[in-house]
């Protein structure tokens, strides 16, 4: 079985040749297409078995097997040293995926989109995370939906947090007049001010600068997908543009997760406490 | 007999015509197609590749060396006609929004970069490589529609849907006999299927939506 995998990867993996050519071949940019994982639609497809990889005989026992395997982004068992134990992580983990026979689905509420996003706020480049997940919007409707916003933009951190910069204890008596004084001057310190128990909800905050024209999204580079619905797996896909046969939306980092984690997890995104 | 042999064609020929134009309009059904059937939804699927089909056919003609300039335009003109809004700004699904754009994908110092024109903007970039002179001769083709893959259609509200169609696209451009860039991008574009009402009734039509491409890799 190893060995046919290991034949299985070489042929993805190096069967291109395509670079440096002033013309490629027809038949080869057709089988390059073909095998590449084009949709995440496809991911889905060819990970339940409903579509195989090019080259796996079907007909044999481990074919299923070796379809999820090749789902993986073959880099990953590049390294001799490293080669076995991820390649048997990885079998492990197909086994696992295929015995509990659960199919993974479009509509499933624990599968989430990871979209790191570039944009502006107030005219300056900027990074930050963006978690979306599917939801049900309707009989047979379904929407992506921003689940939580994660980047430093939207933490507000003051730039001193020196003990004096508060709101007095006397300021009752003028009238709170302080209040201009804070939301005019030292913006940054305005976290100082909150009560101490107070979380700040960065996703709000995301809200409102886009609300106000502060912040807009110019691209999101590195999408990828998180999927948890393998019990006691967590697995994630992104998209490889490269001109192999092992190439498009690929396996690029799967764990063991219980149950009890994916559960926290799912609860930060979707912010349940 | 050579005269009764020709009168005996135009007869056959005339008679046939006839029989032709008393075709009732009315008489034409269409039957909307059942999203929720896995054939008529396959069916919608495979027009989808269809129009993208279309779509590379004109993106292929437009920067053919021996078309006319003014063909090459009227290709684009046709071409944006298969898109949303015609690539104009339009309102859609009560949403105002721009016109239809392609997003390109570079690698700058190692970090991903992506930028978007309209299609419209796209489109007349690509003729001007061939109008001003930077290629002498432009050859772009795409994968053929029955190996192009798409996704499932979804709805999107009542009388829209949509789903993706997934291509590859070469590029290679000339300089006399000399190759002088050559690159190969996939592509994923949004299809819709807008119900509307039609002189025969209603239906669904087709339109493209944005164009999403990846990483671009060099071949030339």
């Amino acid at each position: 079985m190893k060995k046919f995998f290991t034949v299985l990867i070489g042929w993805l993996f190096f069967s291109s040749c395509a670079e440096g050519q002033i013309v490629m071949n027809n038949e080869l940019e057709k089988d390059l297409f073909n095998a590449r994982v084009k949709l995440v639609d496809e991911f889905i497809l060819r990970f339940n078995c409903g579509k195989f990889t090019a080259g796996i005989d079907t007909t044999k026992k481990d074919s299923k097997v070796l379809n999820i395997l090749s789902l993986f982004d073959a880099q990953m068992f590049g390294s001799k040293e490293q080669n076995d134990s991820i390649f048997n992580a990885a079998q492990t983990f197909a086994a696992d995926a295929l015995k509990s026979k659960v199919k993974i689905d479009y509509v499933d509420t624990n599968w989430v989109a990871l979209a790191p996003c570039h944009g502006k706020l107030r005219g300056k480049d900027v990074d930050f995370m963006m978690f979306l997940s599917v939801e049900n919007c309707g009989k047979d409707m379904y929407k992506w939906v921003i689940d939580k916003v994660k980047g430093d933009i939207f933490s507000l951190t003051p730039s001193d947090t020196s003990k004096m910069i508060k709101i007095m204890p006397d300021d009752h008596e003028t009238n709170f007049m302080v209040l201009n004084r804070i939301t005019t001057k030292n913006l940054d310190f305005i976290l100082n001010y909150r009560q101490k128990d107070y979380e700040l909800d960065e996703t709000a905050v995301f809200y409102t600068l886009i609300n106000t024209g502060q912040l807009t999204i110019e691209y999101v580079a590195g999408l990828q997908f998180m999927f948890l619905q393998i019990p006691g797996w967590v697995f994630t896909i992104k998209e490889f543009d490269r001109m192999t046969k092992n190439a498009g939306w690929l396996i690029t980092s799967f764990s063991k997760m219980s149950d009890v984690d994916k559960k926290k997890f799912l609860n930060s995104i979707y912010n349940v406490k | 007999m050579k005269t009764v042999k020709f009168f005996f064609l135009v007869a056959v020929l005339f008679f046939s015509v006839q029989v032709f134009g008393q075709t009732n309009v009315d008489d034409i059904e269409i039957i909307l197609p059942d999203i929720n059937n896995a054939q008529d939804r396959a069916m919608l699927e495979g027009r989808a590749k269809e129009l993208v089909g279309q779509m590379n056919d004109y993106i292929s003609n437009m920067t053919d060396k021996n078309e006319t300039s003014q063909n090459r335009w009227r290709f684009r003109k046709d071409c944006l006609g298969l898109f949303l809004g015609e690539g104009e700004p339009i309102e859609f699904g009560g949403v105002q929004r721009d016109g239809v754009k392609m997003e390109i994908t570079s690698v700058k110092s190692g970090h991903t970069v992506k930028n978007t024109r309209l299609m419209k903007v796209y489109f007349t970039n690509l003729i001007k490589l061939l109008e001003n002179g930077t290629y002498t001769t432009i050859t772009i083709t795409s994968t053929e529609v029955p190996q192009m893959q798409v996704s499932t259609l979804r709805k999107v509200s009542d009388g829209i849907y949509e789903c993706t169609v997934a291509f590859s696209q070469k590029f290679l451009g000339k300089r006399g006999e000399n190759s002088a860039y050559g690159d190969v991008t996939k592509k994923t574009v949004k299809v819709y299927f807008v119900l509307e009402e039609t002189m025969l009734g209603k239906e669904f039509i087709p339109k493209l939506g944005d164009v999403a491409a990846g990483e671009t890799i060099r071949t030339y």
